[in-house]
């Protein structure tokens, strides 16, 4: 049987502040507390939640953006063996925003073809030929490699992002509320080619909304997290 | 909707052009030699010598075209050394923070603090009365204002979602910095830059005022200026020539400045 594609078990974090400047005391607010929670190889999981109920500061302990208690495995791996670069062929993640989500003064090309130049992958060729297929995926034309990020409209971008996200073919994309600042019509392609990442390629998904008809709609299992803990599953 | 740069900034550019092209002939013409007198002294301004001659017989006109030539030298020079470097602190500073940022502020604000008269004194000690030493001086001075400026954006964009995204796919520190944060500052580097250029102008010309900058007899529009303070009330012509060429030049690159700064928004 294959390893889960993410596994956390009785993850904790928090976020630590000071009430006057460097001098003050500290304090820490735990955010996560207990998190159990696996992800099979191709599974869809949608984690539901209200604000503040802990779904981003999940989504940035199993990216690797903050430090957590308890363990955190993803293919197998525990997140805190290894760095962001380490980790980045197996987990990718989409973000809100698509406005700022991707660096505005470069190009679609450019963009999809950087996780390989940095990674050192492929000759130039076979890189190209590699982005031609992403942008495939996603559904536009070759011809938009030579669009800048400036001239797509909200879903188009994020369907970039998408696709930069499948650049590296990663086991598991995080997508933390996605489709929340796009339009209903727009939001539903973007679900769709979502949901193609895991017909056509496979990939596991944990999708994170406020939205719970959005995760019922996409996902295989559900959970809601408030205050921190996982109040239903299922 | 993108803002119109606006008619100053046409102003500015169509004045900048003329000073440039006019210093830039002065590399393979002059009407008359800048170093050489022999020439009738004082001489008003007329058709055979446009602005006139100097106290040694020289012809003025020529001294504002090759003292241009070197004033907006200097003025590049240094923007540019005052830009890279600046750019490259700033940089660092806005996008890892912390003890290292703020210690690199605050040995800026000690900088900015500094006379700068006393560092062209100091400068010209230390390294002797060459040509070009005025430059390093003045780019001492010009780093912490571009260190501001570039340290501020790369605050603005450390922890924005692109950064994040290119964090997660193994991006280097110096790719984040070079290849994306930077060029995101290029609108606000380049409006500095073309402001900082009138700004250098007007040091070059205080520092060669003062007798720290280019040495004599190569002309620059300071060191005129200065030259003409004996025979202000005989030959008023000698000090407006230079100071009018500075102010103009001055002018020319605020208003481009501030026409990109318009154009872009910011």
């Amino acid at each position: 049987m294959s390893n889960p594609v993410l596994e956390l078990r009785n993850v904790t974090a928090g976020y630590t502040s000071r009430s006057l400047g460097i001098f003050g005391r500290k304090t820490t607010r735990r955010v996560l507390d207990g998190i159990d929670l696996t992800i099979k190889q191709g599974g869809i999981f949608g984690l539901v939640g209200g604000s503040g109920s802990g779904k981003t500061t999940l989504a940035r302990a199993v990216l690797g953006f903050i430090e957590y208690g308890g363990e955190i495995f993803i293919d197998g791996r525990e997140r805190s063996s290894g760095s962001r670069r380490d980790f980045a062929r197996a987990v990718q993640s989409v973000f809100q925003d698509p406005a700022s989500s991707m660096d505005p003064t470069k190009r679609v090309g450019f963009l999809l073809e950087e996780p390989l130049v940095i990674h050192r992958l492929g000759t130039k060729a076979e890189r190209l030929r590699r982005v031609d297929e992403v942008l495939d995926f996603i559904g536009f034309d070759p011809a938009y490699k030579k669009r800048g990020i400036s001239e797509l409209s909200g879903g188009q971008r994020q369907r970039v992002a998408i696709g930069i996200a499948l650049m590296l073919e990663p086991k598991l994309i995080v997508a933390d509320e996605p489709v929340s600042s796009l339009d209903v019509s727009v939001a539903a392609q973007i679900l769709n080619v979502l949901r193609d990442l895991r017909e056509r390629l496979g990939l596991s998904l944990l999708f994170i909304s406020h939205n719970l008809e959005l995760v019922h709609y996409l996902c295989d299992e559900v959970a809601v997290l408030a205050e921190g803990k996982l109040a239903a599953d299922g | 909707m993108k803002k119109r740069y606006g008619a100053e900034f046409y102003i500015g550019l169509s004045i900048a052009v003329i000073i440039i092209a006019v210093s830039l002939t002065s590399l393979f013409y002059t009407p008359y030699s800048v170093t050489e007198p022999g020439l009738e002294k004082f001489q008003k301004p007329g058709l055979q010598h446009l602005l006139g001659t100097d106290h040694l017989g020289r012809d003025v006109f020529s001294r504002v075209m090759v003292g241009g030539r070197y004033s907006l030298l200097v003025a590049l020079l240094t923007v540019l050394g005052g830009a890279a470097i600046g750019t490259a602190v700033g940089l660092a500073a806005g996008y890892f923070g912390g003890i290292f940022g703020e210690t690199v502020m605050r040995v800026m604000d000690a900088l900015s603090a500094f006379p700068g008269v006393l560092l062209a004194v100091v400068a010209v000690a230390v390294l002797d009365s060459r040509k070009y030493t005025i430059v390093i001086a003045l780019i001492v001075l010009f780093v912490p204002s571009y260190t501001r400026i570039m340290r501020s954006g790369a605050m603005q964009y450390r922890d924005a979602d692109f950064v994040n995204s290119l964090r997660l796919l193994g991006a280097s520190k110096k790719r984040i910095i070079f290849i994306h944060i930077l060029p995101n500052l290029l609108a606000q580097l380049l409006s500095a830059t073309v402001i900082g250029l009138s700004n250098a102008i007007l040091a070059e010309s205080s520092m060669s005022y003062l007798g720290f900058g280019i040495q004599p007899p190569i002309p620059s529009w300071g060191r005129m200026l200065a030259e003409s303070q004996s025979y202000l009330w005989g030959a008023v012509w000698l000090a407006l020539a230079p100071g009018i060429a500075i102010m103009l030049t001055v002018i020319s690159f605020h208003y481009i400045g501030e026409g990109i700064r318009r154009r872009l928004g910011r």
